[in-house]
């Protein structure tokens, strides 16, 4: 934990101490809610000071869903995804609070796909080292024993070294497409709109949910133009939508 | 007193009550006068509230004390309802009726309904009460009774106690998550494939430089082995040694390995026509004449009776090791 984040937690309390009061709690609903809240302050400012872990994203999502911010809840499973993409328990949470959005039809989004939500680039890098053994032995023998075996071993190792370098590839060009196109949260049942203002007519005859998701594609004067599940592309006010 | 003056105090006539009727109608229709006459004394008026601490939304009751009126059975009700003063503390103010006082009575009541508008500390408004004093001189028989301002308080009601009700949410959100040591958050930094690559790599490297410092003479074997003629001669000559006729293979596997080392043409297939070719490839002659005595000797040793000379694949092994300097 850096400095800046110690401090962090230390002013706002242990917000693992506060969720687990409100686990304590959890018979009373109206108890327990003000602990979880508790608990999301702390765990925001956790991060915003940089203990961005896969566990502290979890807690942190868990942590607004518990305490009513449906929106909230979505955006910290997306910033902890961003990180750890393929985290099995940030998606199926992911997948959980989804499931509390009342989107139209056709609307929600699907589940994260792509080589990202698979592997890891430490499995990338364990794989490498892999093929690396296979080929430095393989060379090694070639060039010093002759071992008949030597030549395909390092051939293994090689194209071992190749998956993993398209591997690699795969998973660089599926971030940059990320961040090319960041997700964004509703945090209020919206219109989204053919222009960037409140006199252009609304493009479709239902409201983009509260939690709903959509992809920023640019931003002028206070609207984002941004792309939703089934493809529509359309206008929502920044105060509408809120960045992971 | 005197028994004459008691005597006299009995038998005179009562003194008849006064009565608001016998006043003027200008002066019945005084502002604040409520039609309270005292014959000698002063008249007083006061408030109560029934309670100096109340609730937003719950009602008051306000009571308005009168004594020493004369003419209690006549007093009018203050119509409070009727006072911006009292309207913006209060949204409801009614009146509570209640039984009317006999005529003889010390002291007259009256009560209100008050429901306070908002929370907060205030004071309830003075009273000026004015009254008809029949023994003052006649320019001040009207006199005032002051009802003192009375302090209260109006607090929020209390939030009813909503009915508990368990949290509800999916059960893997009720845990804490622990952070996991490995792997740390992120992907590997390019510090981390450097250090693979670059490892794996000089790793590599250095296996194969000590290899061939702590073995020399492996390492020249090696070298030589680079050389697919002799590789594939040495194969052969290892093969011989376990075959049917070690000393054809022996003969066939070193000509071969001439063809394959110098050039020699596959024409040169007796030991005369093989020192022939190769001293037309320039051959050092001792290397000629042992290559020829070799061969020979195969030839002899395959036409000659069994068991007389017998050429071990070794020899033509140890030959050519030693022309490509790998041992003596």
């Amino acid at each position: 934990m850096t400095p800046v984040a110690l401090l962090a937690v230390l002013a706002l309390g242990q917000p693992d101490a506060a969720f687990r009061d409100g686990l304590d709690l959890r018979a009373d609903a109206s108890a327990a809610r003000p602990k979880f809240v508790e608990a999301a302050k702390g765990y925001d400012a956790a991060w915003q000071a940089g203990e961005r872990t896969a566990a502290t994203a979890t807690n942190r999502a868990r942590a607004h869903a518990l305490a009513g911010d449906l929106p909230g809840a979505i955006a910290a499973a997306h910033a902890g995804l961003r990180l750890a993409p393929y985290d099995a328990d940030l998606l199926r949470d992911l997948d959980t609070l989804r499931d509390a959005v009342e989107y139209p039809q056709a609307l929600r989004p699907a589940r994260p796909g792509g080589l990202r939500s698979r592997v890891s680039p430490w499995d990338v890098l364990a794989f490498a080292a892999l093929a690396s053994v296979l080929a430095g032995v393989g060379l090694a023998r070639r060039f010093t024993t002759r071992d008949g075996w030597a030549v395909p071993l390092a051939a293994v190792g090689g194209v071992g070294l190749l998956v993993a370098a398209i591997a690699g590839w795969q998973l660089a060009r599926e971030e940059r497409r990320e961040i090319d196109r960041p997700v964004l949260v509703v945090v209020r049942d919206t219109t989204p709109r053919k222009g960037n203002g409140d006199t252009y007519p609304g493009l479709t005859e239902w409201r983009l949910p509260r939690g709903g998701e959509v992809r920023e594609l640019h931003r002028r004067g206070g609207w984002v133009q941004a792309e939703l599940a089934n493809g529509v592309v359309g206008w929502l006010p920044e105060s509408a939508v809120i960045v992971p | 007193m005197p028994p004459l003056a008691v005597l006299l105090l009995l038998i005179s006539p009562a003194a008849p009550r006064p009565s608001v009727n016998d006043l003027s109608p200008v002066d019945r229709q005084r502002d604040d006068f409520y039609g309270a006459i005292t014959g000698g004394g002063k008249v007083t008026a006061a408030w109560a509230l029934s309670t100096d601490k109340a609730t937003l939304g719950t009602d008051l009751t306000l009571t308005l004390t009168v004594t020493n009126a004369a003419n209690p059975h006549e007093l009018s009700r203050p119509p409070l309802a009727d006072r911006d003063d009292f309207r913006k503390l209060f949204g409801v103010i009614e009146d509570v009726p209640g039984p009317a006082p006999p005529p003889d009575a010390a002291r007259v009541e009256f009560r209100y309904k008050l429901r306070p508008r908002a929370e907060g500390k205030y004071s309830l408004p003075e009273l000026k009460y004015l009254y008809y004093a029949q023994a003052a001189p006649p320019d001040r028989r009207f006199q005032t009774a002051f009802v003192a301002a009375v302090p209260f308080s109006v607090t929020k009601p209390p939030v009813p106690k909503s009915p508990v009700v368990p949290l509800d949410g999916p059960t893997q959100f009720f845990q804490v998550r622990s952070a996991a040591v490995f792997p740390p958050s992120g992907g590997p930094s390019a510090w981390w494939w450097a250090g693979l690559l670059g490892g794996a790599a000089v790793l590599t490297a250095g296996w194969i430089v000590g290899w061939r410092v702590w073995y020399p003479d492996a390492a020249r074997l090696a070298r030589i082995r680079r050389t697919r003629a002799v590789r594939v001669a040495f194969d052969r000559l290892r093969t011989a040694a376990l075959s049917p006729d070690p000393t054809a293979d022996t003969a066939t596997a070193f000509r071969r390995y001439l063809h394959d080392r110098f050039g020699l043409p596959y024409s040169a297939t007796t030991p005369a026509e093989v020192a022939t070719g190769l001293t037309e490839l320039n051959l050092p002659p001792d290397r000629i004449a042992e290559a020829e005595q070799l061969l020979r000797r195969c030839d002899a040793a395959r036409f000659a009776a069994a068991g007389d000379i017998m050429v071990s694949p070794d020899e033509a092994l140890r030959l050519i090791e030693r022309w490509e300097g790998v041992a003596g």
